[in-house]
């Protein structure tokens, strides 16, 4: 359901005045007590123009090479293995606008040396005739190609649909609010071959319910943008996400943003605990490849927390410069669902973003 | 899927008795910072970094593809 190339936003309905060009350095790490786990460095490039009055493009290309050492199981460090893997993804657009909404379609495409993945989206935004209420609605499709280096499986599959639909709000002079639902369906291999004897339902449905609400205060020049999304899905995983940000323009065309998220997320129901560390866990009658089972971390039972901050500033009235920081951390203890997973190591990952934006 | 229909509803009828907004009071809701996309590949980053290490994702749109880091 994720878009490592960036979604469609769900509300614009004006074709951009000025054509922008991106490019933004991200560098990533992540670490547990005693091991230096993934790290990540990658630059992209976006491209956004108006072409004529009704209509704007935008691509964008990003290359992640991403290297170090994953867990097999759990956060076993007997269980680590090295990876090194190079991303290449593109994204394009074509937005039309017309006098009572827009209509956007895309398509996506990524490749890694043993995972390919082709999206196709249509996302349209319907205005209201005061242009107040905004009805936002969006379909994609993507295909994804398995072919890991292991050969545990050969040639899989993957197909997910998303369903869409919002609504934009504008609630007064100062405030703006938007509910999007989303329904993803997906069927074929949802399995990390990576990982121990992991073996995941073939069928997913996910439910999303998310909450966005932007404030200006008229004292401070400054703009709070907070978020809520409930999800769920047929793995049993159910989460909450709080995020917050402060948008504060200073003098001399500085901005600062610092920023806040809350994660929490209960277990999928075939995760299984740490029972036998440093060996993996083996439930009694397991028989690989048809019990379903994961010991992957990820689909445990945690709370994440992430502060950051973002700088930027106008150098020219055409370039604006940004740094942003956030550090990123989960802790099984955190979940707000029971206790969460035992047997877990704190995660820790800092990530870091250089960026620079021309428009002319 | 249902109860997302009636949820939807509501909001729309809720909508319609917020107090509209005429066309020039909206100088302060055209500012970037009050949209819901800002910084396109700060977004498209910062999710993807969840998506790798979070069991869920998405909710604010439709598009992207996916990637073999989760």
């Amino acid at each position: 359901m994720l878009l490592p190339l960036g979604m469609a936003p769900c509300h614009a309905d004006t074709p951009p005045e000025r054509s922008v060009i991106s490019f933004k350095y991200l560098d990533y790490a992540d670490r547990q007590p005693g091991i230096d786990r993934i790290s990540v460095t990658a630059p992209s490039l976006s491209l956004t123009m108006p072409v004529g009055e009704d209509w704007s493009f935008s691509a964008s290309h990003t290359v992640d090479t991403v290297s170090g050492a994953s867990p097999r199981y759990h956060s076993e460090p007997l269980s680590m293995s090295q990876m090194h893997d190079v991303r290449r993804g593109t994204d394009a657009r074509v937005t039309r606008y017309f006098s009572s909404g827009s209509l956007t379609t895309g398509i996506g495409l990524s490749k890694e040396s043993d995972y390919d993945s082709k999206n196709f989206f249509v996302q349209g935004n319907l205005n209201s005739e005061s242009k107040n209420t905004t009805l936002n609605l969006g379909i994609s499709f993507t295909r994804d190609k398995i072919n890991p280096t292991n050969q545990v499986v050969v040639d899989e599959r993957k197909s997910i649909t998303d369903l869409m639909v919002g609504v934009t709000q504008v609630l007064g002079v100062q405030d703006i609010a938007q509910i999007n639902l989303t329904r993803g369906s997906g069927k074929g291999y949802y399995s990390d071959p990576y990982k121990f004897f992991d073996s995941r339902p073939r069928e997913k449905t996910q439910d999303i319910a998310s909450f966005r609400w932007n404030h200006h205060f008229s004292k401070t020049d400054g703009t709070t943008r907070l978020g809520y999304r409930y999800y769920r899905d047929s793995f049993g995983i159910r989460s909450h996400t709080l995020t917050g940000e402060y948008v504060q323009p200073l003098q001399q065309g500085w901005t600062l943003t610092p920023m806040a998220r809350l994660y929490s997320q209960n277990a999928a129901r075939f995760y299984v605990d740490p029972l036998n560390a440093p060996d993996p866990t083996i439930p009694e009658g397991f028989i690989a490849g048809q019990t379903l089972l994961s010991e992957d971390q990820r689909l445990s039972s945690f709370g994440g927390r992430s502060l950051g901050m973002k700088v930027s500033k106008w150098i020219t009235p055409d370039l604006l410069v940004d740094v942003k920081y956030e550090n990123y951390q989960q802790r099984s203890g955190w979940a707000i669902h029971g206790t969460g997973s035992p047997g877990i190591a704190p995660f820790n990952a800092k990530i870091l973003q250089i960026g620079m934006s021309y428009h002319f | 899927m249902n109860r997302f229909a009636i949820a939807m509803s509501i909001l729309i009828s809720g909508c319609s008795a917020v107090q509209p907004v005429q066309p020039w009071e909206k100088g302060i809701l055209a500012r970037p910072e009050m949209t819901f996309e800002q910084d396109r590949l700060d977004a498209a980053f910062t999710e993807h970094t969840y998506f790798s290490k979070e069991a869920s994702s998405g909710g604010n749109g439709v598009g992207g593809g996916g990637c073999g880091c989760n």
